[in-house]
């Protein structure tokens, strides 16, 4: 249980560091926010669940608050890219097509 | 919409919020119990009205089985893709290739697109920028084709054609 959990913790942390690096590194908006996704999945997810074996009569808990991490942070990502793109904040330089550009205006 | 009758509707919402209370209040007394139990009846009142579109038929055993199978399946999605993105952000040329490609799904129920567009964005690498229809709008980090069918075979078909067990 303690080395599961132990092991956990060093898998979130090592995500979520690694999340904050690329917040750092990519050069626009919509790729920072698919690092971040990274940071609240496998971070979030499993420095929680590894709280979780840590200290076993918690862990049904901790699997519960995970869960609902899982299901509310994808929103949040999705509302935050649809509204920026409606507002016009621009792709990068190395963005390929942009086939959403041309529908967008239709919806109103 | 395909709805089931009110009390088909409220037993479902009563019975999930009753096992999320169990859940939390794990070694729990006597008198929690109740507290839970009566409060989540009151509540599933107000809501059975606008969640829990198909009561009770929810519980089918096949639909169940369905999602547990989906779970490890999209864990293993997301740790996959994960590296993926580690490795990205990680190597010191940043090999990316964003792109916005549209993907046509054959799911029907606005349950079933909830769930295909929140696994797409769980999974890092990949994000739902809009739904029109059955027309997905999806941000990729690095994509190789750009054209429609390449997208839905690779990004959309992994988690389609499981969620297709148990949502329509």
């Amino acid at each position: 249980m303690f080395i599961t959990g132990i092991i956990l913790i060093t898998i979130g942390v090592t995500f979520s560091t690694l999340g904050a690096l690329g917040l750092v590194r990519m050069p626009d908006l919509y790729n920072r926010l698919q690092t971040s996704t990274k940071a609240t999945t496998l971070g979030a997810f499993s420095t929680i669940i590894g709280v979780g074996f840590l200290n076993p009569s918690w862990l049904i808990k901790t699997i519960v608050i995970a869960t609902f991490i899982l299901l509310t942070a994808p929103i949040s990502s999705h509302n935050l890219a649809r509204a920026s793109h409606k507002w016009g904040i621009p792709l990068s330089d190395k963005t390929s097509v942009d086939k959403y550009d041309s529908k967008a205006g239709k919806e109103e | 919409m395909n709805s089931s009758n009110y009390f088909s509707r409220w037993f479902f919402g009563f019975i999930v919020l009753s096992l999320l209370w169990l859940a939390f209040t794990f070694p729990f007394s006597l008198a929690e119990l109740y507290t839970g139990l009566a409060i989540g009846a009151f509540i599933s009142l107000f809501t059975a009205k606008y969640f829990e579109e198909f009561g009770i038929s929810s519980f089918a055993p096949s639909k169940i089985l369905g999602l547990l199978i989906y779970i490890p399946i999209i864990l293993w999605e997301i740790i996959k893709a994960n590296i993926e993105v580690a490795i990205i952000v990680l190597s010191p040329s940043l090999p990316i290739k964003p792109a916005i490609v549209t993907a046509k799904t054959k799911l029907k129920s606005d349950i079933g697109k909830m769930f295909l567009a929140n696994s797409i964005t769980l999974t890092p690498g990949t994000l739902t920028v809009d739904i029109i229809d059955d027309t997905y709008f999806i941000h990729c980090i690095k994509i190789d084709k750009t054209d429609e069918k390449y997208a839905i075979d690779s990004i959309i078909g992994k988690f389609e054609k499981h969620l297709r067990r148990f949502v329509k």
